[in-house]
């Protein structure tokens, strides 16, 4: 059971991959909520897409390797320019000229290239923890960048559990283990139990493909996120254990965007407090977009 | 941080007891919510009062022995008719003169008497998870525990904690065995954590002398059960299937017996009234703009 269906369904097949996507609602401006890293797919919308729908034309569609899209494992469908490139052709394939953009985590590096490479087709942007290397990540953290490829530990604890082989060896435990990193609020036991089972829908091979993937380097970024010219609103945790604060309010800055900051919040807050993200983002789109 | 706040909070003196009670203003029909206590107090109905406060107005209290209100010691103090007193009491200090009441668990059976003793003040009954004796079923566990309950046990375990000397000397371990053997509902740790750190601003002793005060003065069976079918005012009955403190054939044989309207949470525990707050709100309002005469 779901708070609201989708009143159109379909795919989007590009270079041979195949996309599914979802449409809801009507009104102007439409909104497209893109898709993060794919460990989960677009159900992690399911606490803004009721509330937006009942305003707006909503899109939602799973990226490649969860959901309803094609499980590819070529590293090249999962670089940040593929994922710019997926997200117009689901816009062409619901005949929809622009949108107002949402991406969370990594969703927000892609919804930045959208912007810039496509400017004509975002009106607006939100970025909600936005996961893009603008500031270092935290010291548990950057252990990943050695230990991703190391040997198998399997008694591998914390952080240490981001790791390739820790992944092939035990997806699940992995899976629990980020989820409680994301939804590091008390009383989190729903939001980390869909999570753990949306990523059941990806696998250690998928990420594995993803993690292959090239993405532009910090200083990139920082000159990418510089050009966007659309309204921006940065949503960021102050308690996010996944990408630092910090990295919200350098995005607010670079896009001279809005920053709301939330107490208490960890990586998601718009599905461990919707209500305030839905409220904040529906402001943004009533005064800086419409 | 509340998402409503009372437009009166008030305390009154009934005989030496303070009680703490709080009114939403609102014109129309009075909705009073008796909360069961000692083991909780008004903030139980936290998921009802800013959704039935939008539609009427609202008078809660803490009950002797919780919440803001006096901690009253002995067996005596606790009973029935204290209780029922302090409610009339409530009633009066906000010149209420008549309200829909609104029950959890054993405080349906204070409802019930003061609808008995003042027909004319209640125009309506929504009884939530009945705690109402002679009626349906009750659970063997609190039966099994009952006999034991003044025992000193080696070791006791489960259901063998209802017992006055661990609710006494080890309160918080009988409220956490409670409370998580009510929350039946996956995903329910807040309401857990509230439930028992309301319970705790009781004391062990005052809840074991309410329990033992709930056996003072027993009706009889028969006039009992009479004087519950004879009730002349609508009734709502609301229960979770998978209630394991008050079984569910308490809601179904009040329902029956009154001409009431039932409502069955599949899937629902105890706790029903916090853990599925949208349904219950909902068919409390139902049930007072249709059922409900000059609401």
């Amino acid at each position: 059971m779901r708070a609201a269906y989708p009143d159109t369904e379909g795919f989007v097949v590009r270079d041979g991959v195949r996309l599914g996507y979802e449409v809801y609602g009507h009104g102007e401006p439409a909104i497209l909520f893109l898709p993060t890293w794919t460990i989960v797919h677009s159900r992690s919308w399911k606490m803004q897409v009721p509330f937006f729908s009942r305003f707006h034309r909503v899109v939602t569609y799973d990226g490649p390797g969860n959901g309803l899209s094609a499980r590819v494992t070529d590293p090249d469908r999962y670089s940040p320019s593929a994922y710019v490139e997926d997200a117009v052709a689901v816009l062409d394939a619901c005949n929809v000229g622009s949108a107002v953009v949402i991406g969370l985590s990594l969703g927000a590096a892609y919804g930045s290239m959208l912007a810039v490479r496509h400017p004509k087709r975002v009106v607006g942007l939100v970025m909600i923890g936005p996961s893009i290397p603008l500031t270092p990540p935290s010291r548990e953290r950057s252990a990943i960048e050695q230990n991703f490829t190391a040997p198998l530990d399997v008694n591998a604890r914390g952080w240490a559990k981001y790791n390739l082989a820790y992944w092939h060896h035990d997806y699940a435990d992995f899976t629990r283990f980020f989820f409680s990193q994301c939804f590091n609020e008390p009383h989190s036991t729903k939001p980390i139990e869909d999570s753990v089972g949306w990523a059941e829908g990806a696998g250690a091979e998928v990420l594995e493909a993803e993690a292959r993937s090239s993405e532009p380097a910090m200083g990139e970024w920082r000159e990418l996120l510089a050009s966007i010219t659309c309204p921006v609103l940065v949503i960021h945790g102050d308690r996010d254990m996944i990408s630092p604060q910090s990295r919200g309010v350098e995005a607010a800055r670079l896009t001279a965007g809005e920053l709301l900051t939330m107490k208490g919040s960890g990586h998601i807050p718009n599905v461990r407090d919707p209500v305030k993200v839905n409220l904040a983002i529906r402001a943004f789109v009533e005064e800086a977009v419409s | 941080m509340r998402a409503m706040y009372p437009d009166h909070a008030s305390t009154l003196d009934r005989d030496g007891v303070e009680i703490y009670y709080e009114l939403y203003e609102r014109e129309g029909q009075t909705i009073f919510l008796i909360p069961p206590s000692p083991i909780t107090h008004s903030r139980i109905y936290k998921a009802q009062i800013p959704y039935l406060a939008r539609h009427y107005r609202v008078l809660t209290f803490d009950g002797r022995g919780s919440g803001r209100s006096g901690r009253p010691t002995g067996v005596d103090a606790h009973t029935r008719s204290e209780n029922v007193a302090d409610a009339i009491a409530v009633l009066d200090a906000t010149g209420t003169r008549r309200a829909v009441l609104v029950a959890h668990c054993h405080a349906n059976w204070w409802g019930l008497e003061l609808a008995q003793a003042h027909p004319e003040r209640v125009v309506g009954w929504v009884a939530i998870d009945p705690g109402l004796p002679y009626i349906g079923t009750g659970h063997q566990h609190w039966r099994d525990a009952g006999e034991t309950w003044d025992e000193v046990l080696d070791d006791p375990q489960g259901w063998k904690l209802f017992n006055r000397h661990v609710i006494s000397n080890e309160h918080r371990r009988w409220i956490e065995f409670f409370f998580s053997s009510q929350l039946v509902e996956p995903h329910s740790t807040k309401q857990y954590e509230d439930a028992v750190a309301w319970a705790l601003e009781s004391t062990g002793e005052i809840l074991a002398d309410s329990e033992v005060a709930q056996e003072v003065e027993l009706p009889d069976r028969d006039e009992f059960l009479s004087t519950v079918s004879d009730l002349d005012i609508p009734v709502q009955v609301i229960h979770g299937d998978r209630d394991v403190c008050q079984h569910v054939s308490k809601g179904r044989d009040l329902a029956d017996l009154t001409g009431g309207d039932l409502m069955e949470v599949v899937g629902g525990g105890h706790l029903v009234l916090a853990r599925d707050p949208v349904r219950v709100n909902l068919a409390i309002k139902r049930f007072i703009d249709r059922r409900v005469v000059g609401a």
